[in-house]
Parts: structure tokens; sequence; C-alpha cells
């Protein structure tokens, strides 16, 4: 690129050529390093380059020209030339970073400016996990930010929260901004019930910064999708100056963090035996005859299978090559630019096999940034990206084929069948296996992020702007379960559906900045927006194969009643207007407002207006504190503000009959929903006060912030009367409010060669169901409520007592607090709250020479976990035949044992009903990452091309520390639907992978 | 200035042009047409009639439920629940809890159903044609009845003859509700007599405007005879053999061939009144659907694939109740694969859970569901003959015969009710007829005592049909949301 341009800037450069000279020279940092990519510009002019790896830089400048150099992180500093050819520069850290823009809604502010409580995270820190998405690598290190991966599924959805559950029914998943423009963020599949994250399709590594917009102040310019909280990304653009090119290379190995622990074969004919016993069934002479007669297991079997291992790759062992779980990935950048064109350009190809048996995600991705200025104040600019996404995905985990559910399997059943050397289809339950050898769950994605924007300054500070931006989805999904399968059946099964998302945006902008006199400054932004998606789906089921080598729909002789086509839309449109003002720089204010108008609520309920009001004072820019050598940082911040939330389905205000096909003739049936014409947006209404301070030369950063946010009006899924005929409804009743308190703090220890700094993060969310006319109560496996006067989610079942010493009976809470056996006549009462007291995440970073290590640690406290399977796997037999968790050893056995565990008598019921007896305290503490780098000094590596070496050992779920005895206590399955409401429910769920990864990254 | 906020104005506007009009925010459903004008045109009326049918299929009724969950309750020494469905094991344990699945999906799709009748219903007069509005009248009042019937024998106490019945049997909606209001009534239970007049009431419409003949749908003959179960269920026994005896003589019925024709094929001769079901629309194929769970064969002897997930194993002390392997009775079992068999229990082959009887009646994805034949009506006929102290022998050897089975000599109440048994096996009969007749539907089992080398093994209680685990709790999220109910008891 860089020779292309050359010739041009020589002929831009001929009319003052006579009058031009060279300077070239280093710029280097307090102790003497070396800082690339500084910009050095010759001031009032866009003259200007980038400091190269090793900090030198040439520019052709005027004779009298005066050098701006600036760098992140470094203060900046004005030389002029005076006719020197030679320049050497030494950068003094910054000593705030106030100077750092901050991405917010439709631009950027100063970190000084701002009156928002925005968390900004560098796209380093997301940079060459193995993850799938980046969301997952921001864990730990965001207040107010709860991330739960819930499983350890590739590409799987997850759950945010940014400062608590807004929403009962509506969606409480941020709206994700990509280069300005809103992007698909909810699950798009329709062959698994489980949802896929369609933020996987963005490249980590392409990603420059994180914004988390979180209180109104900061949120509201997005309006009616702000409450759930706003992220936005900013994907890297290149600078003026030398190419940069990198390349990278990362390779791992994983295993599960954690397993739980269920009978050996001993152990199981042992607990069986004594329950059949118990039961009447067998006599203990009896038991080999009637294992084989009842369940056709063999009492005396030589065999002593680990089911429990074989969901998982290699048995959960790490395996260094073949055969395990391991990841890989290949990476490579060129930026660079002029000072008419700069550009980014990125490929990377990322492949994870996961550690659950057949999972693995595949991703190869493309992009090009580029930015052109046609005039000095006319720029055009294009950001597009091309995705590939393979995941082969793993079943629900509601589903017998959940390799997870492999653990109820008898252990006296082997893998394979001996006779025959074929995976056993004998097993008690359906051996999942299975489906490995004869099926695939494959969803292919090719995704598309693209802008382009013309931005016209036609007078300082006034700033023209438009943009369109596309995001396109296509989304193929292969279901097949061949002959042999439990789906297949006898002839195989198939499933195929094509989906596709196209989702365009238009905004248009006028910003204008300036300052007045000495003391004012002015910020205002006024805009447009209008958003419309589109979703086609057309699927194809067929039955019928004439042998297992035949998958495609084409091939069956039946085309079942999953083939079809639908499509689904919505569109809104926005206008909005910001103000920020300051006054000598210390006192500042803010205002927000935008209207909104969406296609989903009813004609005369379209439009809602949000805003919000913010006051900022900079004490540490008065005179009483300038220049304090304790405090040198100190800043008040106030918001008020409304946002919105209308994340619900496309036509819930909408009583709709579809078609009910009866065999060959074609009906209509009502819907189990009712729409409310007058439904509309909900709302939520959020005070922020927040302080920003450094102390001690800034060695101390930090920034607490309380919150309330009070939302009303709720988007709520209510419950009708179902013997009216109707389920449910979604209404604007019922209000729920959050509180909370969030702390970061940094501070850098020692500062010298051996730097070393620290930091936390700690977040306290209290949520209260503060009005809710009706309950709603999923039932089933589902022990989570939603009502009044709780938090969200409550557990609420009844109380388990303990086991009657004298029966061996399960015993249960009456409302006069006795116990009784009678599981029915004990109330259900609140036994437990899934939403964590606290949150947070420590970590540090130290550095010495070229040797970097940086730990991240996360950590939940106070939440508690239902495992909704404990009622199959903890029950010693009383339920059916699946194999137990190890603790029902320690069942009832004769009159007077005091235990915790019931009488085991086979198909009994005894203490099978959902009750706190599944209930565990979820807390725990988790080395999240730790990173060891190693960067070759720079004269070892210097030969030829290289500019720099950086190699690095990481280790990702390094350790958990917690008292769940199940697999993985950051758990929320999605197996038993309801998942807003089903929180902290573990339902054979797999657990997280623990990743030792090595990987370099050179620079040329 | 001016001149950059006019043209800055101007760009702004164009974009505003690009978006801006009301229609930027109409967007309409692609997959549904509006509740308020569904019940509008006759085209509209007939579509939802088929509809109601249709939901007949749904696989918490007919399609699955309605017909599996009774004979679960009642599978002691009859069939044996070996599939990894913990709900349908609880059932079949008799263990469930109020918040049981099954009792949600039934209770949720019948009332759906129950509320799109009225809704049809309501909205007859729009249907010009008096013979076409006749029939969607009779077909309405025909699967409304159907639906309150299985509902006040799921989740209420037996039905007592010669008894007020004031037990709590189950809410009657009879409002056409399409709006959020009418969707709020919290119904309380109504009594088990009030249920059964509204069933029989029901059905009286229903004949009174159904057809003779209705092709594929209900006809009158259809009402007459479901009439004639819910005489017999309340042990009304003249009214049951008027109603039988009405349909064997005038509805053109007529034994098929062989029983198994009737399941093999579609609407045969025997068939009063059948779900129907094709490949593309039925009631499941692999988590849901008859066949899916009674079904488990190898079709073309290839033992690594199976038909159906081979979950409801018949006992074998059932299926001696047919007489022996070499018996003539084709309703039985020669412990033969479907390939080989020539009767109706066979042996089930393929690679899960081989070797276990499993009946035949179930044996397809998207075969009809038969759900009124007139073998029943001969069998209601003989039981009302033999309580009204006459012979039934000629009507049970009607039906013997067909099958092969040695017609017998003489017959009593309990030939008669073994022949139900026989006959109508896996069709969801056998909970019903032991709680009419107030039957075990477990036999007491005696300890086996203690030995020096065995510690030996408890009694097993019998328990009754009427017992209070053998009815559906009311579903819990409703019970929990309507203060007006009451729970049954156990739960």
């Amino acid at each position: 690129m860089r020779n292309i341009f050359a010739p041009l800037l020589v002929v831009a450069a001929l009319p003052a050529v006579a009058q031009t000279q060279a300077v070239s020279g280093r710029v280097v940092g307090a102790d003497g390093s070396p800082v690339p990519g500084a910009t050095i510009v010759e001031r009032g002019t866009t003259n200007g380059v980038s400091s190269g790896a090793d900090g030198n830089f040439t520019l052709s400048v005027q004779p009298g020209a005066t050098l701006v150099i600036s760098s992140v992180g470094y203060a900046s500093q004005t030389v002029a030339v005076a006719g020197r050819s030679t320049i050497n520069v030494t950068l003094a850290a910054s000593a705030t970073d106030l100077a750092e823009a901050v991405v917010v809604g439709y631009g950027s502010q100063a970190k000084a400016d701002v009156t928002g409580a925005v968390t900004q995270l560098s796209g380093s820190v997301v940079q060459n996990q193995p993850v799938q998405s980046f969301e997952q690598s921001i864990q730990g290190r965001t207040p107010g930010v709860v991330i739960n991966q819930g499983s350890g599924k590739l590409g799987q959805g997850l759950n945010i929260q940014v400062r608590g559950t807004s929403s009962v029914s509506a969606s409480n998943q941020p709206l994700y901004v990509i280069d300005g423009i809103p992007v698909t963020s909810q699950d798009q599949s329709s062959a698994s019930t489980e949802p896929l994250n369609p933020l996987a399709d963005l490249n980590p590594n392409d990603i420059e910064s994180i914004s988390i917009l979180k209180d109104a102040s900061a949120s509201a310019i997005y309006g009616s999708r702000a409450s759930n909280g706003v992220i936005i990304i900013t994907t890297k653009k290149g600078k003026q100056g030398q190419t940069k090119v990198t390349a990278g290379y990362y390779y791992g190995i994983s295993a599960p963090t954690r397993q739980r622990q269920f009978l050996n074969s001993s152990q199981y004919n042992e607990l069986l035996g004594e329950s059949l016993i118990n039961a009447g069934y067998s006599t203990q002479a009896s038991l080999p005859k009637d294992f084989t007669n009842y369940f056709g297991l063999d009492y005396n079997s030589p065999y002593n299978t680990n089911w429990s291992d074989q969901a998982f790759r290699n048995q959960g062992k790490y395996k260094l090559f073949g055969g395990g779980a391991n990841v890989s990935q290949y990476d490579f950048s060129v930026s660079g630019g002029d000072a008419k064109t700069r550009f980014y350009l990125s490929g990377t190809f990322n492949d994870q096999k996961g550690i659950i048996v057949g999972n693995r995600f595949r991703r190869g991705s493309l992009r090009m940034n580029l930015d052109h200025s046609i005039l000095d104040n006319l720029r055009v600019g294009l950001n597009t990206s091309l995705a590939r996404t393979v995941n082969d995905r793993v079943a629900g985990d509601n589903d017998f084929s959940n390799p997870l559910q492999l653990n109820a399997l008898a252990p006296t059943q082997p893998v394979y069948d001996p006779t025959t050397g074929l995976l056993n289809a004998q097993t008690i339950y359906y051996n999942a296996l299975i489906d490995q050898a004869l099926g695939m769950n494959r969803a292919g994605t090719y995704r598309s992020f693209s802008s382009a924007y013309l931005n016209f300054v036609p007078v300082q500070g006034l700033t023209i702007r438009t943009e369109v931006g596309g995001d396109f989805l296509n989304l193929n999904e292969d279901l097949v379960r061949s002959a042999g399968t439990q789906t297949g059946g006898a002839t195989g099964y198939a499933f195929s559906a094509q989906t596709q998302v196209v989702n365009y945006t238009n905004n248009n902008t006028i910003t204008y900045a300036r300052d007045f006199a000495e003391n004012h400054h002015l910020d205002v932004l006024v805009g447009e927006s209008y958003q419309r998606s589109d979703t086609r789906v057309t699927s194809a089921e067929g039955r019928g194969f004439p042998t297992n080598d035949f998958t495609r729909i084409n091939s069956a002789a039946v085309k079942t009643g999953g083939s079809g086509s639908s499509g689904t839309g919505y569109s809104i449109l926005s206008y909005f207007a910001r103000v920020n003002y300051a006054f000598q720089g210390k006192y500042l204010i803010g205002g927000s407002a935008r209207i909104d108008g969406s296609s989903r609520f009813g004609a005369e309920r379209r439009y809602g207006t949000f805003g919000a009001a913010s006051l900022g004072y900079l004490l540490s820019e008065e005179s009483f504190l300038k220049g304090n050598t304790v405090i040198n940082y100190l800043k008040l911040r106030a918001s008020y503000g409304l946002t919105g939330n209308a994340e619900i389905g496309n036509f819930s205000a909408r009583s709709l009959v579809a078609a009910l096909p009866y065999a060959d003739q074609s009906g209509t049936f009502i819907g189990s929903a009712l729409g409310d014409p007058s439904l509309t947006w909900e709302n939520t209404k959020q005070t922020d006060i927040g302080v920003e301070f450094g102390f001690l030369q800034n060695r101390i950063t930090g920034e607490v912030d309380v919150y309330q946010k009070q939302t009303d009006k709720l988007l709520l899924n209510r419950q009708l009367q179902l013997a009216t005929g109707f389920s449910n409804a979604t209404q604007n009743v019922g209000s729920l409010r959050n509180r909370g308190l969030e702390i970061a703090l940094n501070g850098k220890i020692l500062d010298g060669d051996f730097k070393w700094s620290v930091g936390g993060n700690m977040s306290f969310n209290r949520n209260l169901i503060t009005s809710l006319a009706t309950p709603i109560i999923p039932g089933g496996a589902i022990i989570s409520r939603v009502m009044q006067g709780q938090p969200l989610g409550v557990f609420y079942t009844k109380r388990y007592a303990g086991v009657d010493p004298a029966t061996g009976d399960a015993l249960y809470t009456q409302a006069d607090g006795t116990a009784t056996n009678d599981y029915g006549a004990a109330p259900d009462v609140k036994v437990g709250n899934p939403n964590p007291k606290f949150t947070g995440g420590v970590n540090t970073t130290a550095s010495f020479k070229g040797f970097d290590l940086s730990a991240l640690g996360q950590f939940s406290y106070g939440n508690d976990i239902y495992n909704a399977a404990g009622v199959y796997q903890s029950t010693g037999f009383n339920n059916y035949l699946d194999n137990q968790t190890t603790d029902q050893l320690n069942r009832w056995q004769k009159p007077g044992d005091i235990t915790n565990v019931p009488k085991s008598s086979f198909g009994s019921g005894n203490g099978i009903g959902n009750s706190s007896r599944f209930v565990q305290d979820g807390s725990f503490f988790r080395v999240k990452n730790v990173t060891l780098g190693y960067t070759i000094p720079a004269d070892l590596v210097k030969r030829g091309y290289l500019q720099s070496v950086r190699i690095y050992l990481t280790a990702q779920n390094l350790a958990t520390f917690t008292k769940y005895t199940g697999y993985d206590p950051e758990v929320n399955t999605f197996g038993l639907g309801a998942n807003i409401i089903a929180l902290g429910h573990d339902f054979y769920t797999p657990p997280l992978p623990k990743t030792f990864l090595i990987g370099a990254n050179l620079g040329f | 200035m001016k001149n950059i906020f006019s043209k800055s104005a101007l760009v702004l506007s164009l974009g505003l042009g690009l978006a801006s009009c009301k229609d930027a925010l109409d967007i309409e459903p692609q997959q549904g047409i509006d509740l308020s004008t569904a019940f509008n045109t006759p085209q509209k009326i007939g579509a939802a009639v088929v509809g109601c049918y249709a939901q007949l299929d749904n696989s918490s009724l007919y399609g699955t439920d309605l017909i599996l969950v009774p004979e679960l309750m009642a599978s002691d020494n009859y069939i044996t629940w070996r599939g990894s469905f913990q709900n349908y094991a609880q059932l079949s344990n008799h263990i469930q809890n109020a918040q049981i699945s099954n009792a949600l999906g039934i209770w949720r799709a019948a009332y759906a159903n129950i509320n799109q009748t009225n809704l049809v219903l309501a909205n007859l007069g729009v249907v010009a044609d008096s013979a076409q509005r006749k029939q969607f009248r009779g077909e309405m009042h025909f699967i409304r009845a159907a639906m309150y019937f299985e509902l006040v024998r799921l989740y209420a106490q037996q039905y007592q003859p010669g008894g007020a019945n004031t037990q709590p049997g189950v809410p009657i909606n009879l409002m056409a509700n399409n709006s959020i209001s009418q969707a709020d009534t919290q119904l309380p239970r109504a009594t088990v007599q009030q249920v059964y007049t509204q069933v029989i009431s029901d059905l009286q419409a229903a004949i009174k405007g159904l057809p003779a003949l209705n092709v594929t749908r209900a006809s009158s003959y259809s009402a007459e005879a479901l009439l004639a179960r819910v005489y017999l269920q309340q042990g009304n026994y003249p009214a049951a053999r008027a109603a039988a005896d009405d349909v064997i003589t005038n509805s053109g019925a007529a034994l098929a061939g062989t029983l198994a024709a009737v399941f093999a094929n579609r609407n045969s001769a025997e068939s009063l009144f059948e779900v129907q079901q094709n490949d593309q629309n039925n009631a499941g194929t692999a988590n849901s659907g008859l066949a899916t769970f009674f079904a488990g064969y190898s079709p073309t002897g290839d033992q690594g694939i199976l038909y159906g997930r081979s979950d409801v194993q018949v006992s074998g002390a059932f299926a001696a109740l047919y007489g022996p392997p070499t018996g003539p009775d084709v309703r039985g079992t020669d412990s033969l694969t479907i390939l080989q068999t020539k009767k109706l229990i066979y042996l089930s082959d393929g690679n899960n859970r081989p070797n276990q009887l499993r009946t035949a009646k179930w044996r397809t994805y998207g075969q009809n569901i038969p759900l009124i034949r007139l073998a029943e009506m001969y069998l209601i006929r003989a039981e009302c003959d033999i309580q009204a102290g006459k012979s039934g022998l000629a009507d049970i050897n009607i039906v013997r015969k067909r099958s092969g089975a040695t017609p017998l000599t003489s017959a009593t109440l309990s030939d008669v009710l073994l022949e139900r048994q026989l006959e109508l096996a896996f069709e969801g009969f056998r909970l019903y007829d032991l709680k009419r007749n107030n039957l075990n539907v477990r036999e007491f089992q005696p300890a086996v005592p203690a030995t020096p080398t065995d510690p030996g093994s408890p009694a097993i209680p019998a328990l009754n049909a009427n017992d209070p685990k053998e009815i559906l709790p009311i579903p819990y999220q409703e019970i929990n949301n309507n203060p007006n109910l009451t729970q049954n008891p156990s739960y």
C-alpha cells in the first residue's frame, strides 16, 4: 500500500517541493523504550505519520512547522522543528487517561466529559482467547454487567444482564451495536430448542473497543431498546503511517472444568438391588433373575462403564493431538494508510473442538475497513466483514440424545456391544453415542456486518453524517438422524432449514461541537434513524431414506410436517437529539431525547418518548484541588432518565388464528395467546449517582456508582385461565425494581522496569418484583417463579425436612412447621434465590523486561442452583433406573438411621418430588484466565522483515472453587424453556471447558 | 452559518424522506389472521370446524395422551412403560404429583378446543346454507361433548349411578371467549353430575344436527355411539343399550374382516369415528404419537433399524389371556416378529429393547386413530343385556368369531368385561372399565418372608381404580392462579 500511494504524495507535494524539509527521529517513553504507533502530525495540517515498531519516524514538513506527537496513554507533546532534521521525543506517561475517547451512542466523548455510566474495554482483552464470541472474554471485567455462559456448548446463546433483570417476559439482553448499526443478536435457529449466539459470527480479533452503556444518561439515546443496556462494538480502523502486518497462531487443549460423580457397577447393583427388595419386587436370591427379566440388566456383569465420561471427547481427559478437545486459530491483519486513505484488512480461521463429543465450532472471517478523505472535510468509509461459521451442535439439555444424559445409563452395561462391536443399543436409556455415529446437527452461517458512511464537515465543529448498514445473516441448518438412531427410527430422519435475516439501518445525524469564549463548550447531536428487519425461513423435513448414505430430503420417501416456509419482520423509526454543555471544563450538563415508533405495538400506541438528563462536576479542576498531590482526579456525576424495552414477539399485540391442517383438510385454530391492542413500551426510569477518582498520581483510580432502575408497564406474558381456552397474553402490567452498587478499583503498584497493577470490581444488585397481579409459575421441572415481593426467578417449592428415622420416608415441612411424608400436604415456600448477592472480578497484570503476566478471577456469591435433574439422578432408584449420584449411598437402611437420603424403594416415589432437597449454594470463585507472555528482544528478532515476536501461554478457567457438587456452578440450562424466569437451573447441562493455550504473534 | 444549516436540514430531510410515512411501521403477520375476523365468513367457519377436528389429533388429546395416559394409569399386569419419559413412568407407577406435565397438556389442549367449538357455535349465523349450518352445529356439539367427557373421566372421581354426584368435576365453559377480560374468568369446578349433563345434552344436539353419513367426519351415529359409551360409564344400562342397539342396527357399519384391518386401513366399514392422520399431519414421530411409543420393530428385518421407540411393553400375563401361542385368537400373540406374525401382538426386534411383546394396533406414525368402532357397540349391548338379566352371548361371540377366538358357551358380567379388555386393549378403555366397576388396578401381593439367607420382601398393597392417585391433578399452574378451584386429594 505504501508504495502505491507514495507517488501520489510526491505529486501532491510537488508545488511545495522547494520549501519542505525532511525530519526524522524516534519517539520513546520515559523508560527509554520505543513508542510504536505514536502519531506525529504537522500542526494545522493533515500531514502526519505513525512511528514504527522501533519508534522511528520520518516526515516532510514546512521549515517553520511544529510537530504534535501523541499516543494513547501518553501526554501529547508539541515540538517546533526550527530547522532541525532530527528530533527525538520522549513522551511522558499521561497523568490521567482523561483524554481517552469513550465511545457513546452516535459518537464519542472524552472520558472527562462523560456524565453517564459507561464501561469501556479495550479490544485487547478479547483477543486470542479460546472462546467463540467476545462476551465470554469480558466476564469478570465489567462492573454491573453479569455474564453467565450457561453451559460449555460452543457458540451457544448466553445470558447478559446489565444492572439486573429489567423485564420478566420481554428480552433481558442488551442491544448490540457494531460500528453504529444495531445487529441481530437473537437466536435464529430452528433445528434445536436451544439458542445459537449470532454474535459468534463476529471475529473478536477485529474489535478495537467495547463500550457498555449502563445508565439512562448513556443509553437513552437508544430509547426504546436501552433498558437492558447497550453494548457498542467498534472495529479496528487503519491509521495513517507505516503499514503494519501481523500474524498469529495459537493451539490449545481442553477438558471439562468439573464433573458430577455417579455410582460404579457394584454400587449400582447394591443400591438398585436394595431398592427392588424394599419395594417387594425381588428377594436377594431373585435379584440376578429379576435384573434380567425386569430391565435386561446383567447382575453379574463384568463391565464397569463410566458413562458420565463418555459424554466428553477422550473421556474428558486432555490429549495433545487427535481425538481430544483442542482449539486453534490462525489470524493475520494488515493496516495502515496515508493522509487520504486508511485501511484495515484482516482474516482469521478458528477451529474449536469442544469438550463434548461431536461439538465443534469453526469460523473463517474476513474484514475490510476503509476510510477515504475525498476532500479535507469530506470522508467516506466502508466497513465490511464476511464470516462463515460452522457449528456442529450438541443436542438440547432436555433431549435424550444429549450426551450428558449418558450419565443415567447403567454402569454394568458396556459402551460397545461385545458381539457386534457396534455401539451398544441395549442400554436402559438411549445410548446417545449412536447419534454421534449416525447423525449430525450442523448450523452453518454466512454473516456480513457492513456499513458505509459519508461524513461532511462544512465548517469547523459541524459534522453531517449519513450511514447505511446491513446485517445479513444466512443460516443453514442440517439435522440428520439416520436409521438406527432413536429419532431416525427405522428409515432415518432429516430436517433442513434455511433462515435469512436481513436487518438494515439508516442513520442520519448532525453534530455540532464548539467552544465559546474560553469557558463554554457545547456538543449537540440531532438525528433520525430507521431500522427494518425481515426474516424468512424455509424448511424441509423427511423420513424414509434408502440407506444412511442419503441425508438430503430429496431422497426421503415421505416429506413430513416440518416442511414449510414462513416469514416475519419488524421496523423501528426514530428521531433523537442530545446536548452536552461544559462550563470551564468542570461543570457538565447533558440531556438526550428519543422518539421511537415500533411496528410491534398497536396503531395508537406505536410511539414512545424517552430521554435522560445528567450532571457532572469535575472537582479536581477546581482551584482548591488543582495541583493536589493526593487527589488528581475527582468527578461526581448524576443522571436520571427514561428508557424502554420492546423486545417481544413481532405480533404480541395481536390475537391471531393460524392454520392447522387435519390430515389433508385445511383448517384453522385459535392461538394460545391473546393480543392486547393497547400494548405499548415497557418503561424503565433509572437514577444513577457516580463518582470517579484518581489518587496519588493516578496510581489508584476507580469508579463507584449507585443506581435504581424502576421498570413499569412490564411487557408481561401473563398467564390466563386455561379453562377459558387461552394460555397467556402479553400486557403492560406489573413493575419491578433493580437497585445496585458498583465498585471498580485499579491500582498501579509498581511502575518502573517492573510494572505491576491490580484491579477489581464488585457489583451488588437487588431485584424486586414490586407489583404483579398474578404470579408466573412455569411449573414442571422449573421451581422458579415470578411473584410480587420477591426477586425474579425465586425458588419456590416444598421445603425438604430430611428423612424420618423410623421409616426412611422423605419428609417435607408443612405450613405449621411440622414435618410430613405427604408431599401434597406441604405448601410451596421460598427455598432459594438464583440471583447472586454480589458478583465481580479481580485482575492483575505485571511486566518485566519482555515478560508480561496477566490473571483474571471471577466470582459470584450467594446465588442458589437447582439441579432439576436431581429428581432422576439423586433419588435412590425411587423414580426409575437412572444411575445415581454417589451421595445416594448414604441412604436410610433401617429404623434409627439418621441421614438426609431417604430409603431406596424402587419406583416408590419416595423423595422424588421437586423440593429444596436439590437446591445448593452456587457461589463460586474462578481463576478465569492466566496469560504469560514473552516478547523477544527487538534486536534478536529484527533480522529481515520481522519487527516483533511475542509468544504466550494462556490457561482459561484454570481453577473453580465452589461447594456446588454438580458439573459447573456457572450454569443456566436452556433445556427447560422459560429461560428468563428459570434462572440457576441445572439440567444435564455441560460444564465449561478448561483450556491451555500456546500461541505466538508476529509483527512485520 | 445559515447556509450550512439549510444544507444540513436538506440532508436530514432526505433521510427522513426515505424512512418516514406511517407505513414504515405497518408490518402484517404472514402466518395468521386476526381472531376478531376469523369467524366472519362461511369459508372461515368451515376452516375453524376442521380445526376443531385437527385439534383432536394434538398429542395432548387423542393423538397420544387421551389414550396412553389412562392406559398407563391402569398398567399393572397389562403394559409396562420402558421408555425414558419420566412423566409416563410416574403415571405408570402411580407416583405422579401435581406438576405432571400431561395434566397440564391435556387440560390446556382440551379447553382450547372447547373454546373454539364455542366460537364457531356463536358465529354460525354467518353460514347462510342451513344444511351446512346444521352440520357444523352438530360437529361442534360432538367435539365439545368428547372433550368434556374425557376431562370429567380423567380429572374427577367416577360417576356413581344413583348418587347425586356432587363431587367436583371440571369447569364448564360455554362462552365464546375472544378477549383478555373473558380469558381472566376464574371458573369453579362444576359437579360431576353437571358435566355429564352437559356431555349428554351436547351429544343429543349432535345427533340431531349431524347427517347419518359424513365421510371422514362425525356422523349422527358417531355421536350416538359416544352417547352409548357415556351412558355405560354412568351405569345407565338401558339408555346405553338403546343407543348401542340403534347404532348396530341402523348405522350401516359392519365389522371389518380382521381387527388388524381396522387399524391398518383408513376409515374401515367398522369405524364409527376416527381421527384422520397422514404422513404430514400427525401427532408426532419422535417424542409423541401412539406409534412412536407403542411400536418397536424392524420393518425390513435389518436389526440395526427400528420403527418406534419401543417404550410400551405388553405384559406376558396379559397376552396369555388370549390363550396359548398356538391358540386361534388372532388378537393374541404367537411370539413372532412383526414380519412373521399372524397375530396382533408381536415380539419386538430391532436394536432397542427387542424380545418384548408389543401391540400392532399402533404401528405407523401416519395411521388413522379409530376412536369409536362397531365392536365396542356389540360389547356395550352385550354388557347391558347381561346387566338386565338377559344373555349377551351372541354379541360377544360376534366379536370373538371375527378374530378366530373360540366362541363362548355362556357369558357372565366378568366374561363381557374380559372380552372388552381383549378386544379394546391399548385403545384407552381399561382404566375406565375398572373405575365404573370399582375394581382394582393392582391386586394385593403378599410379602415374601425372610429366610436366614434372604431378607425377603414386604407385601404390596392393592390399588383400587377409584384411588385418589387414579385421577389426574388439576394443573399446578391453574390451581395457583384460580382460587375458585379445589385440588384433587393426594395432590
